[in-house]
């Protein structure tokens, strides 16, 4: 596979498009802490040296070396400080942007795409959740590389230290240093590697915390006490985790006997050596300690250690990220919209779907079937039909956000396949059954509908004044807290969760802001589900009459809502089997006279037997 | 009122030995969970908790065999015969090599421990905890809220915390160690302890500063979350794409980092600050010593090799109290965790310590005889004034099908909640066969519970699971769960699954349709066989109609059958009146309170809300639409 082949400078990239002044003071400071010590040490010997050397009591000698050291261990201490947020804005950076790029890709792939398990998988992990600790991301990646060139030239410094007083000590120190990293990053690798694997095992049992603990279970947890099988869940997950990962630790801390008795041999047989030396007169007394000093450093600033995890967790979601294009494609950019984009745009528009064929990619089966339906400009239309029967996959298509197997889908003649992404969805305002509760404030969680559209900010303030009055959010606004700007998040500061049929409301007002700035379809996915029967009526009255004019689609399974629209079709074994009016259906006496007597004759006395 | 409180017996072992609320100081109380920890490590792997003790030992007796073998070295060169040059050298060597080994193998080995008892013990009982709370109550309040927030998962830090105690004395151990070695040289160097006060504490100052804004931070952190989650998730993708909102929230997704990046850069960058005037003073205070230091040895009063090992020492001095600090960091970080761990405990089990004797399992009713009563039953959702059932006063028959009818907001949902013992009143009584609910266990009651709400879950498991998990001792019981999917009118939906109870469910696996969901929610339901209530709040919103009119004609049939069998109680909350008309009570609130009760011919006589709600709705349907 192509991503395997994430090489560590990969990694580096990201900070190309991080401030320069902010890479070039980090890799500064990395430096400087790499460095300093190794300095600190040259000037200890220094002053040591004029200590014991040729003028002893020369006091005038000793201050340079001595101030020396002293900046060494300032700049050792201050550098120390200042990597930390140095690191973290950069990191920051990094992340973010990573993350923007993230989704913006999930924004601008295809919707069938999207929806394929493999992309959400790949969705999930590039996200490289800041929340997750055991998540790393890009931003600590290139930190961790950043740290481990440092470390190298730190190492490096201080072997010339050492080489100035003996060049087969520093060579041999330097060989040693080598083996040792290579042993210990290959230890860490494979340690790391299984944990990398298992971190899909984390993330499962970080949803049997969710399940536990959050609110989305919190009452079904309860009522059918199904806790303990969750916990049991949970430690599956963590086992998953902790049996191989700690498996690999007991191999890595196994390990540590070869690079432990390396590095004792090695650093009695330099000190040893560097005594010798100085019994020869090689190095002055002074300079051993100094020599000494050094060759530990050595280790102490270049052995190689955990940031590895950084490293190679790193990756994981950059490689996620990078895979993401090769299963979900971009789709081709959005076409030379002409004449095309407005046609679509022009209302009361007329759409066709010309012997329609759509099935899904996942499972293969046939949804619609050679489907041909036409909405007449400024028609209530409605689709009727049993669960399954395709009616959301209608919508979609209607919407432009899947393109059909074979046949047409064109609004106003324009065919939507030949449409680019943005351009192909503008025809339409759609409330879907999962409409979504934006984060924001009431009032932008509103006018959200109309702020991507081509008007000006007069027409959008009226678009919006018209939605609100026409659903009656004004009365729902009254009630909240901070009024319009209430958040509609119960997480958000001030914020507060409105009911499903509130909720409602306030979607197809959104839908209404779009259509009153322009957009020529209205579609609605079970718009009154989860209304009380006086407010369904109400409202569905009310839609009624602000919708004249409007092409619009209807789904609904209340029946004595879909019976005032203007026309009505079934939709059954992927394609239409019924059209024309409710009193024509009914006449009729076909499956929708059927499904209307189901839910009309309970009014009726005739059922009373049954319950008795 | 009491409450007893059992669980099987499952937390009394793993309980954690804290005392209720109230008692001592909260550092009293952290420290007991931090021994606490620390015991269950011990008792979980001596051997590695010992080498972890030994080591944080050895790796300061290693600093001291490194200073001495140094002097030793520096020495033996001096003199003439090179006897001994072999030993120091080895003894300084082999002290340097155990001090690179220990920091890279202690902290895996002290995490390896943390990662098994934080994860296996801590963690999971947090979610005991947390999952066995017996009111739902904690997701009302947002202070309540962020503590669990707060301690989600966090068990392994929480160890390690604990561990940092050690750590950060050990640590305290070497600098004594390194202090008392100058301390042969020169007694005055002992003032280096008094100039690393002012930098611990300013360090201590900045890590606060780091803490509190990450407190502050952490709403735009939820903000891009949320946001980030809305544009890469497969459900709002449609509208995202419609709308072309998609921009808009990936705007304020990015806002929303960009705030939180900031705050907590300005934390960082406050905290270098303060960490540097304090170090940096340190710095300059332990230079003005060396230079004493090296006056004296200038004067011929000191040997090389004491100048060697001072100025070894006390440059190593400044990294030893920064591990103090460091170490304090962890235990501070911990400390977030520990402070809500402990209120969770106190609220969890208000009244009884953890490792108290097992209270006697409550007996249960194995049938109604005279059903469930409720007496000026009122209710408040905690933190706030407005009552939204305010004195409820009826009795549901044993054996009966009560139907719940009322506008949005009426109150419906929270009576439902209030049956499962999901909150307690606020004021008044619920009494099952005329003993309080309140005094039943919760969970026990609850056995003998079951329905479907209608924010029911969507849990990513296998459709088997889903289903089976409504009784989870009939869990992988195929031929159950095949029959309560059955009932649930999901047979369709199962055939077209490729692969039956075994498809794995969820985003990840197979999305199912707000219908489908809604079914499995109804099959899981359907999955505990003879309950004593059985509830279902607004299950059907999204049904086709025939699917819609099976389940609830199944239900009704269920309701007689059960209620005959075991005086059972099915309490259906609806919008639709054909079903409501088939209960034999029928109870309709408005704006918190009873206003009408009865059956269906009763309520039409009466002309009052019910009437007026049910007429509107027959006339939708009539033959000529009105």
């Amino acid at each position: 596979m192509s991503d395997q082949h994430l090489r560590d400078w990969h990694l580096l990239t990201p900070l190309v498009g991080v401030r320069r002044s902010w890479v070039v003071a980090l890799s500064a400071v990395l430096l400087l802490r790499a460095l300093a010590p190794v300095g600190a040490t040259l000037a200890t010997v220094s002053v040591v040296h004029r200590l014991t050397g040729a003028h002893p009591g020369s006091a005038g000698g000793l201050s340079l070396p001595f101030v020396g050291m002293v900046l060494c261990l300032l700049t050792s201490q201050l550098s120390e400080l200042l990597v930390v947020p140095l690191q973290f804005q950069i990191r920051r950076e990094i992340d973010g942007r990573h993350r923007r790029l993230v989704s913006r890709t999930a924004l601008s792939v295809e919707l069938a795409d999207l929806e394929r398990p493999e992309v959400q998988d790949d969705l999930l992990i590039a996200a490289a959740d800041p929340a997750n600790w055991t998540e790393r991301s890009p931003g600590s990646a290139a930190g961790a590389l950043l740290l481990r060139t440092s470390k190298w030239l730190g190492a490096l410094g201080a072997a010339a230290v050492v080489a100035h007083y003996s060049l087969p000590v520093a060579a041999g120190l330097l060989v040693a240093l080598s083996l040792q990293n290579y042993l210990l990053r290959r230890q860490w690798y494979a340690m790391v590697m299984v944990w990398v694997n298992g971190a899909r095992h984390l993330r499962r049992a970080a949803y049997w915390i969710d399940v536990t603990t959050g609110p989305a279970a919190a009452k079904e947890i309860r009522l059918h006490g199904f806790t303990d099988w969750v916990l049991h869940r949970y430690q599956e997950s963590v086992t998953g985790h902790l049996v191989p990962f700690r498996k690999a630790k007991a191999r890595l801390l196994k390990g540590q006997a070869i690079p432990f008795v390396l590095i004792t041999v090695t650093m009695t047989w330099a000190l040893a050596t560097l005594v010798d030396g100085t019994r020869h007169g090689l190095l002055k007394p002074a300079e051993l300690s100094g020599a000494a000093v050094a060759s530990w450093m050595l280790f102490t600033i270049g052995g190689s250690g955990p940031e590895i995890l950084d490293l190679e967790g790193g990756k994981i979601p950059s490689r996620a990220q990078r895979r993401l294009p090769t299963h979900a494609p971009a789709p081709a950019a959005a076409s030379p919209a002409g004449p095309a984009a407005p046609a679509i745009t022009t209302a009361p528009a007329e759409i066709r779907f010309e012997d329609v064929h759509f099935s899904y990619a996942q499972t293969g089966r046939p949804v619609l079937r050679g489907l041909d339906l036409t909405v007449r400009p400024g028609e209530t239309l409605a689709v009727v039909g049993l669960n399954g029967a395709g009616k959301s996959t209608l919508i979609k298509l209607l919407a432009g956000l899947y393109l059909p197997d074979s046949g047409r889908v064109s609004v106003n003649g324009v065919d939507l396949a030949g449409l680019g992404t943005p351009a192909r969805h503008r025809h339409a305002a759609v409330v879907f059954q999962d409409f979504v509760r934006y984060r924001m404030s009431l009032r932008d969680n509103i006018a959200i509908g109309a702020a991507a559209l081509p008007v000006t900010e007069e027409e959008r303030e009226r678009a919006f004044a018209r939605a609100v009055t026409e659903v009656g959010v004004g009365g729902i606004a009254d009630r909240l807290p901070s009024g319009w700007d209430t958040p509609l998040s119960p997480s958000a500061p001030g914020g507060v969760d409105l009911s499903g049929g509130q909720m409602q409301r306030v979607a197809l007002a959104r839908a209404l802001c779009a259509v009153h700035a322009g957009v020529p379809v209205l579609v609605l996915d079970e718009p009154t589900a989860h209304l009380d029967v006086r407010t369904e009526i109400e409202l569905f009255d009310q839609l009624l009459a602000v919708t004249a004019g409007v092409t619009t689609v209807l789904v609904s399974h209340r029946l004595s809502t879909v019976r005032h629209a203007d026309r009505i079709v079934m939709l059954e074994g992927g394609r239409i089997t019924e059209d024309g009016t409710h009193d024509e259906l009914l006449a009729l006496g076909g499956r929708y006279h059927d499904l209307f007597q189901i839910q009309a004759e309970r009014f009726s006395d005739v059922l009373e037997g049954d319950c008795a | 009122m009491t409450r007893t409180r059992t669980r099987n017996g499952t937390r009394t072992r793993t309980g954690i030995r804290t005392s209720a609320a109230g008692l001592g100081s909260s550092g009293r109380r952290s420290r007991h969970v931090w021994a606490d920890l620390l015991l269950r490590s011990w008792r979980l792997d001596r051997r590695n908790s010992l080498i972890v003790l030994l080591f944080m030992l050895a790796d300061s007796a290693a600093l001291v065999l490194s200073g001495y073998g140094l002097r030793s070295l520096v020495n033996s060169a001096l003199s003439a015969d090179g006897r001994g040059t072999l030993l120091s050298a080895c003894a300084t060597g082999t002290a340097y090599s155990v001090m690179l080994l220990i920091g890279r193998v202690q902290m895996e080995i002290r995490l390896d421990l943390a990662d098994r008892v934080g994860m296996y013990q801590v963690d999971a009982e947090i979610q005991r905890l947390v999952s066995g709370l017996d009111t739902i109550e904690h997701l009302e309040r947002s202070e309540y809220l962020d503590r669990i927030n707060r301690l989600r998962g966090k068990g392994q830090l929480m160890c390690e915390s604990g561990w940092a105690v050690l750590d950060a004395a050990a640590n305290g151990l070497r600098v004594l160690v390194t202090l008392g070695l100058l301390a042969t040289v020169q007694p005055a160097l002992l003032l280096l302890a008094v100039l690393a006060v002012p930098a611990l504490l300013l360090n201590g100052v900045g890590q606060r500063v780091v803490t509190r804004a990450a407190e502050q931070a952490s709403g735009d952190d939820r903000a891009e979350r949320e946001l980030f989650e809305l544009t890469t998730r497969s459900g709002p993708a449609k509208e995202l794409r419609v709308l072309g909102s998609g921009d808009g929230v990936d705007r304020l997704a990015d806002e929303a980092w960009q705030r939180s990046s900031r705050r907590m850069i300005e934390a960082y960058w406050r905290s270098a600050l303060l960490g540097g005037a304090g170090w940096g003073t340190f710095v300059l205070g332990l230079a003005a010593v060396l230079g004493v230091v090296i006056g004296m040895v200038a004067d011929g009063s000191r040997s090389i090799g004491d100048v060697v090992l001072v100025v070894a020492m006390a440059t190593t001095l400044r990294a030893q109290f920064e591990r103090v600090a460091w170490s304090l960091s962890r235990l501070q970080a911990g400390m977030v965790a520990v402070e809500p761990f402990l209120w969770l405990h106190a609220y969890a089990a208000p009244d009884t310590p953890l490792d108290g004797a097992p209270v006697a399992a409550t007996t249960l009713p194995t049938r109604l005889e005279q059903g469930i009563a409720l007496e000026e039953v009122s209710f408040a959702y905690p933190g706030t004034d407005r009552e939204v059932l305010r004195g409820v006063t009826v009795a549901l028959p044993a054996g009966a099908m009560v139907a719940v009818v009322g506008e949005h907001g009426s109150g419906k949902t929270t009576l439902v909640k209030l049956l499962c013992k999901l909150y307690e009143p606020t004021s008044g009584h619920i009494a099952v066969d005329g003993a309080p609910l309140s005094g039943l266990d919760a969970a026990a009651w609850r056995t003998l519970c079951s329905g479907a709400f209608q924010d029911f879950g969507r849990y990513a498991v296998t459709l088997g699971e889903a289903v089976g998990i409504g009784e989870p001792a009939f869990m992988g019981d195929d031929e159950r769960v095949l029959a309560a999917l059955a009932e649930a009118e999901a047979g369709p939906m199962l055939a077209g699954l490729p692969e039956g109870l075994e498809t794995p469910l969820g985003p990840s696996g197979t999305d199912l349709s707000e219908g489908q969901w809604q079914r499995v929610a109804l099959a899981r339901a359907a999955m505990r066989r003879e309950p004593l209530l059985f509830v279902l709040d607004e299950p059907t919103a999204s049904l086709d109609p025939p699917t819609e009119h099976a389940v609830f004609t199944r239900h009704a049939e269920h309701a007689r059958a059960l209620g005959a069998a075991t005086g059972a109680v099915t309490v259906v909350v609806t919008h639709r009146f054909t079903t409501v008309r088939m209960a034999d009570l029928i109870l309709v609130l408005r704006d918190g309170r009873l206003t009408e009760s009865g059956t269906h011919q009763s309520l039409l006589a009466l002309g009052g809300t019910y009437a007026d709600l049910y007429q509107l709705q027959e006339a939708a349907y009539a033959a000529t639409p009105s």
